[in-house]
């Protein structure tokens, strides 16, 4: 009997995160292809932004559906169930943001006037087969400019966490020396925390998707900590390296529990909690020493074999010598 | 039907295996541009990372199904390593290793690389038997290699640590063709040297050299990379059982040395051995070249479902190097 009812319960998990969690949810920098022209950049790490009256600055922020970030869609409110959006500024305090569907397309804009690094919280609470799913969509964005000065860079710098109004967070753990011009590019190994309910996870399997495909997961340790290192991108060109793009990642982790209860009167008998983070990096700064390096090996080698044979040929060519 | 027979016998075979080289290099290395993808697991390597490329190599296949742990690997998920080795048995079966000499891109570059020299003067060379039996061995280590190295990487053995993922893919990382093919199309992405960790540093450095030998390699010996070429240790185990074969009756055999001295490869066997009737070794390439410079008629066969297509002919051998009295047999330019 206990056996069967592990077997029912094996089964209805998998069907839960089989119909709840397999849409990812995110946010991304990058516009639209059609409307990229009008989108205006600001600031050190060229957010999107679009100005208010009074030159009040807004960033926006495209919400995007699907699992790798180079294809994903740009969802549409259908994609979204009763979602809620938290944006909190770099000191901790709650800003005001919106959710809207304009000619740039479905976007959060909130506004912006301090420097360091913008948590944004699209939060979805539903039931939906069973079970009561939480998803959330995170970002952290730095607005940074130069002219606005780095006084306490590194205090501005540090993760914050909202237990109160986020069940799920996944945080970027910094860097030793992470300021507020400090951007993650490949050779870089980052530590991801993840929390539910303000509770580290244990033995939580986390995935970390880069730009153009790149795929790794692993298993969070006993402090609920996982580390990767970004490897560096197949096929990137070197106008990439020029033009200072920058490129999404994202870390996705889903976690189901058996727990039962009521909300707006419907019962669930299962949580699914699923959570996608997203930052930006760029291609290595080291990928033009990476071309020169490899020419100079290849022109070396090919010398030097070159030469190898050449001597090899001759010291073994007999001379003629005429027979006594 | 004798005519057909006397013709085929009689076929300049370099000069058809030089056109259908060049047309599936053409195919393999700019036929996405056309929107051409002829297979996945093909027997030959087209190199996935030429963004063009008409089909993909089963090595990188292999690797990827590999890339899992044994729980996966023996799911049903597995299945889609045995449906990707199924179709290169496919492939595979139709043509042997004739794959190698007539469409495989890598070894088309090869023939191009001894064919400038030939025309610039430079000799070539050619291993002695000893090395030979040596450096043959190093195509098995990299089968090996390719085949261990994914599955170290997603379950420990022996309680060992994983393989860092940096190491993956191993046979790709420094397979000669992932630097040089991609360059026909102009992309020099993969002309670089990875400093992101330290078996990307070592592994994409180690395809820089492979490169480079293979450059250097490929001009002083015929079909230099054909003898480390796993893909060739992994057709030779099928080998016996494909439906093209190169069969040598050996009481023909006058041991004269023709086809030894045409063989790219420098198979010695295909002289010294008259007992075996299938003469395909690992080496071998199924260029036909051996047929073609065999004077003896009847003992050099290649056939097809067991129905001969082209056999060895005095008449033939005449045909082709009788006309020009200045061309040796030996293939060498000097």
């Amino acid at each position: 009997m206990k056996k069967i009812i592990q077997l029912i319960a094996f089964f209805s998990i998998a069907l839960a995160i089989s119909v709840s969690g397999n849409e990812r949810i995110w946010l991304s920098n990058s516009p639209p292809s059609k409307v990229a022209d009008k989108i205006k950049k600001a600031g050190m790490r060229r957010l999107p932004v679009v100005y208010g009256k009074k030159r009040q600055m807004n960033i926006i922020q495209w919400i995007r559906s699907g699992e790798l970030p180079q294809n994903s869609k740009y969802a549409e409110p259908n994609d979204l169930f009763n979602v809620q959006l938290f944006v909190f500024d770099p000191d901790g305090e709650s800003v005001t943001g919106k959710i809207e569907e304009s000619e740039l397309g479905f976007i959060v804009s909130f506004p912006a006037d301090k420097d360091g690094f913008y948590s944004i919280y699209l939060v979805e609470k539903f039931v939906r087969n069973d079970t009561l799913n939480f998803r959330v969509a995170k970002a952290e964005r730095m607005n940074h400019s130069c002219r606005t000065g780095h006084d306490k860079a590194l205090i501005r710098v540090q993760p914050k966490t909202y237990p109160q109004q986020i069940p799920i967070e996944i945080v970027r753990e910094r860097f030793t020396g992470e300021n507020l011009h400090t951007v993650m590019q490949p050779g870089d190994k980052v530590t991801f925390k993840t929390l539910i309910n303000g509770v580290e996870l244990k033995s939580g399997n986390i995935q970390m998707v880069t730009h153009k495909g790149w795929k790794n997961s692993k298993t969070t340790d006993s402090k609920g900590e996982v580390s990767f290192q970004f490897i560096q991108d197949d096929n990137t060109k070197l106008k990439e390296l020029r033009s200072r793009i920058t490129f999404n990642y994202l870390i996705h982790f889903t976690h189901t529990v058996a727990e039962s209860g009521i909300v707006n009167d419907e019962h669930y008998s299962f949580i699914n909690y699923s959570s996608t983070f997203s930052d930006t990096y760029r291609p290595s700064q080291m990928l033009y020493s990476s071309f020169v390096w490899a020419l100079f090996v290849l022109l070396g080698s090919v010398l030097l074999l070159t030469i190898g044979i050449y001597y090899y040929r001759r010291r073994r060519r007999v001379e003629y010598r005429e027979v006594a | 039907m004798n005519k057909i027979k006397t013709y085929l016998n009689n076929a300049d075979v370099s000069r058809f295996r030089f056109w259908v080289q060049i047309f599936t290099f053409v195919l393999f290395v700019y036929g996405g541009y056309w929107g051409i993808t002829i297979a996945q697991n093909l027997p030959i390597f087209a190199c996935p990372y030429d963004h063009a490329t008409g089909g993909t190599c089963f090595l990188i296949s292999l690797q990827h199904q590999l890339h899992t742990t044994w729980d996966t690997l023996f799911s049903v998920r597995g299945f889609a390593l045995l449906t990707a080795f199924g179709t290169f048995l496919l492939f595979f079966f139709f043509l042997n290793k004739a794959w190698c000499g007539f469409i495989c891109p890598v070894g088309t570059l090869q023939d191009w690389i001894t064919k400038f020299r030939k025309s610039i003067g430079v000799r070539f060379s050619r291993y002695e038997e000893t090395t030979f039996k040596y450096l043959k061995v190093i195509k098995y280590l990299f089968l090996i290699w390719l085949l261990i190295v994914p599955l170290a990487i997603a379950n420990s053995f022996f309680g060992l640590p994983h393989m860092s993922h940096d190491w993956f893919p191993p046979f790709c990382t420094i397979c000669p063709a992932r630097v040089i093919m991609p360059l026909f199309t102009g992309d020099v992405s993969q002309l670089a040297i990875d400093f992101s960790s330290t078996p990307a540093l070592i592994m994409t450095t180690l395809g820089i050299l492979a490169a480079a030998l293979f450059i250097v390699g490929s001009f002083v010996k015929k079909r230099f990379f054909c003898l480390f070429c796993p893909m060739s240790a992994l057709q030779f185990l099928f080998s016996k059982i494909a439906f093209l074969r190169l069969n040598k009756y050996g009481d023909k055999c006058t041991k004269c040395g023709n086809c030894y001295r045409v063989c790219d490869v420098g198979i010695k066997e295909i002289a010294d051995d008259v007992i075996s009737k299938n003469i395909v070794k690992d080496d071998c390439m199924m260029c036909f070249k051996c047929v073609e410079a065999c004077p003896e008629d009847g003992c050099l066969e290649v056939a097809m479902f067991k129905i001969p297509i082209l056999t060895a002919s005095e008449n033939g051998f005449f045909k082709r190097y009788g006309a020009d009295e200045q061309k040796e047999i030996t293939d060498d330019p000097k």
